[in-house]
């Protein structure tokens, strides 16, 4: 299997200590057993094939190839979306690890996004409480059957089959890098725990979605720690937050492949000093202006073309690694001082959410940025992950402190020993 | 229940100081203790630790010992005495200040190693001139390592500063270099040659240098090319 256009500079961009990961996560009300969780996942393998596969290195491509075997279930560690040795996992490209109580599957962003990370995790989940309680989960709320058989369009390429002809310029300035004491050897996750009604409430007084809501906190933090730093207010850089945008709420596929697009809203220090509502504006007005079916096409009809370029094409995959590590180092992570991605709502049937206490959506760290935010909303709670790499907490005690100061209750847990 | 007095948030009974400010949890109606369920578990995923460039350093100094020791041994075991193996020593040496020497410093020195560098390749020159009783180190080999290390250091400080210098500048720099770097060999040897000092031959290849650097230039001033470059060559 082809790797989709996406997926394409991730196994260039692999380091030794690092590949882009995340993970997805669900809490249960009682503890999980690892074999039941072994049998589930086998038959999940069998209806999701997309994911059964290894990734191996051809003339001209990395492509994927399917895997008959199955991933160990494993015990969870305290650093999660630490590098994946597909050796030491079978060849699988995403793994299984279990918890007391949770079930968590990080993936290798080569194999999905978020969205489908989620299907497989939630069709994994109702799997397993089948086993193990009996449970009669209906195959709704993006819960496949697993008695059924793959559907093609599970597999396809969609940024092939929906890109336009006329592409956009991908030019963007470099932005603000938050430094700090480098700590490559561990991951520190801070979790936020917020009631969604009442960040909705604040996000819709103020006429924004709550993406927007939360961009615009996370911009404000940020732009507090480069102001603080002392840099001169002419040689200040801007503030932007990578937020994926699921394409699939605009075209029609049933794809479990990676089907999203960035966009980058962020303010510009050098300017002035910005108000809350005043980046909250910027953002709201930035993503209303992106986020609109045919700008986003133009930019997947920029990465398509790029795919389909005759003389990368032609070259051989020891010269694509190259030009794609180079690429992706120069450009890479460089255009934004931090990530946000929002799964949205996690919906389950009623007959799962009784056994079903928590979803969690963790991003592994980033090449080059060191503060990154994964949020998605179940049930009523919004469930905030940050995921850093270096000691200094300051993100998310400004992110938090503003949202504890607008009246909103947060209970915080994190990867912390004590 | 408790919460962080620094933050407003309230902290999970597995919290003993606030994640986010470090300030530990002062509750005195409820002291903490180890709950019976952590968010996470103890154990962490090895991860694979940077090599350790001192131990690569020395296992490299090691094996440059091996051809000085195998050299020297068979040069004093064929006449008695060091004739020929001294080139090989020295061209050793100059190998272990140039690459080894800066894997055993935290962060690269610029001006230092640069400095030791340029000293290193004289004292080797004189070597050289000693063993094979010449007579150019002062006129020749002098004069052109210094200035070329000169140049390499103004070249090295321009390509560091990222901030400042985009890179069409820094391109431009090193074509600039290497175009004076040719004048100042030029007349060097003509120098030494004849006592002149006007450059013979450096013109030829002074004239592309000058006018890859100003392309240089010129391009990474033109937006839109920059960009159709990118784009035509990867993203």
């Amino acid at each position: 299997m082809k790797l989709d256009n996406a997926a394409k500079i991730y196994p260039a961009a692999r380091r030794r200590n690092w590949m882009a990961l995340f993970r997805v996560s669900a809490t249960l009300s009682d503890p999980v057993d690892p074999a039941v969780l072994s049998t589930a996942l086998s038959r999940v393998l069998k209806r999701l094939p997309g994911f059964a596969q290894s990734l191996k290195r051809g003339l001209f491509w990395y492509y994927l190839e399917h895997n008959d075997g199955l991933p160990d279930i494993t015990p969870d560690v305290a650093n999660p979306c630490v590098r994946l040795i597909p050796k030491e996992n079978r060849g699988f490209q995403f793994r299984v690890r279990y918890y007391n109580r949770r079930i968590a599957v990080e993936f290798f962003h080569v194999l999905t996004d978020g969205t489908g990370g989620m299907i497989f995790l939630k069709t994994l989940v109702a799997e397993y409480l089948r086993l193990k309680y009996n449970a009669g989960i209906p195959c709704t709320d993006g819960i496949l059957d697993c008695g059924e058989s793959p559907r093609p369009g599970e597999t396809e390429d969609a940024y092939l089959k929906y890109a336009g002809s006329v592409t956009r310029s991908r030019s963007e300035k470099n932005a603000f890098y938050i430094k700090g004491t480098e700590d490559p050897d561990d991951v520190h996750i801070v979790t936020g725990l917020i009631p969604v009604a009442e960040v909705l409430e604040r996000a819709h007084a103020r006429g924004v979605t709550l993406t927007e809501y939360l961009t615009a906190v996370l911009i404000l933090a940020i732009d507090g720690i480069q102001r603080r730093s002392g840099v001169r207010r002419c040689h200040m850089k801007p503030v932007k937050i990578n937020v994926p945008i699921n394409l699939r709420r605009f075209y029609p596929t049933e794809t479990l492949r990676n089907f999203a697009i960035y966009v980058n809203p962020g303010i510009d220090p050098r300017l002035g000093t910005y108000s809350f509502d005043e980046i909250l504006r910027a953002v709201h007005h930035h993503m209303g202006a992106e986020v609109e079916e045919k700008l986003l096409n133009a930019r997947i009809a920029t990465n398509v073309r790029t795919e389909l370029n005759p003389i990368l094409r032609a070259a051989p995959l020891f010269v694509k690694n190259i030009a794609m590590k180079l690429t992706f180092n120069m450009v890479g992570d460089r255009k934004t001082s931090s990530s946000l991605s929002n799964i949205g709502v996690v919906r389950v049937p009623p007959e799962m959410e009784k056994y079903v206490r928590r979803f969690d959506f963790i991003l592994g760290p980033l090449s080059r940025n060191r503060v990154v935010l994964a949020a998605l909303s179940y049930r009523d709670t919004l469930v905030l992950n940050f995921t850093r790499t270096i000691r200094e907490s300051m993100v998310e005690r400004d992110f938090f402190r503003f949202l504890v100061r607008e009246g909103i209750h947060v209970t915080i847990e994190s990867n912390n020993q004590p | 229940m408790s919460y962080c007095v620094n933050c407003g948030v309230e902290l999970k009974d597995s919290e003993k100081t606030c994640p986010l400010c470090d300030v530990e949890v002062q509750n005195p109606r409820a002291p903490w203790k180890e709950p019976a369920e952590r968010p996470y578990p103890g154990r962490l995923e090895p991860v694979l630790k940077r090599a350790d460039r001192r131990f690569f350093a020395t296992l490299a100094t090691l094996i440059l010992c091996i051809p000085v020791a195998v050299t020297l041994l068979s040069d004093l075991l064929t006449d008695g005495m060091l004739t020929w193996s001294g080139y090989v020593a020295g061209a050793m040496a100059l190998l272990f200040v140039w690459v080894i020497l800066p894997l055993y410093c935290k962060r690269y020195y610029l001006l230092r190693l640069l400095s030791i560098d340029c000293l290193a390749t004289l004292a080797y020159l004189k070597l050289i001139e000693y063993a094979s009783r010449g007579d150019w180190f002062l006129p020749i080999a002098l004069p052109i390592t210094v200035a070329v290390s000169v140049l390499v250091l103004l070249c090295a400080l321009v390509l560091r500063n990222r901030k400042r210098f985009s890179v069409g500048v820094r391109v431009a720099c090193v074509f600039f270099a290497a175009g004076l770097a040719t004048v100042a060999i030029d007349v060097i040897l003509a120098h030494a040659d004849d006592g002149s000092w006007m450059p013979r031959w450096s013109f030829y290849s002074v004239l592309p240098c000058v006018v890859l650097g100003v392309v240089a230039i010129l391009m990474s001033r033109h937006n839109r090319l920059r960009e159709e470059i990118r784009r035509r060559l990867m993203y």
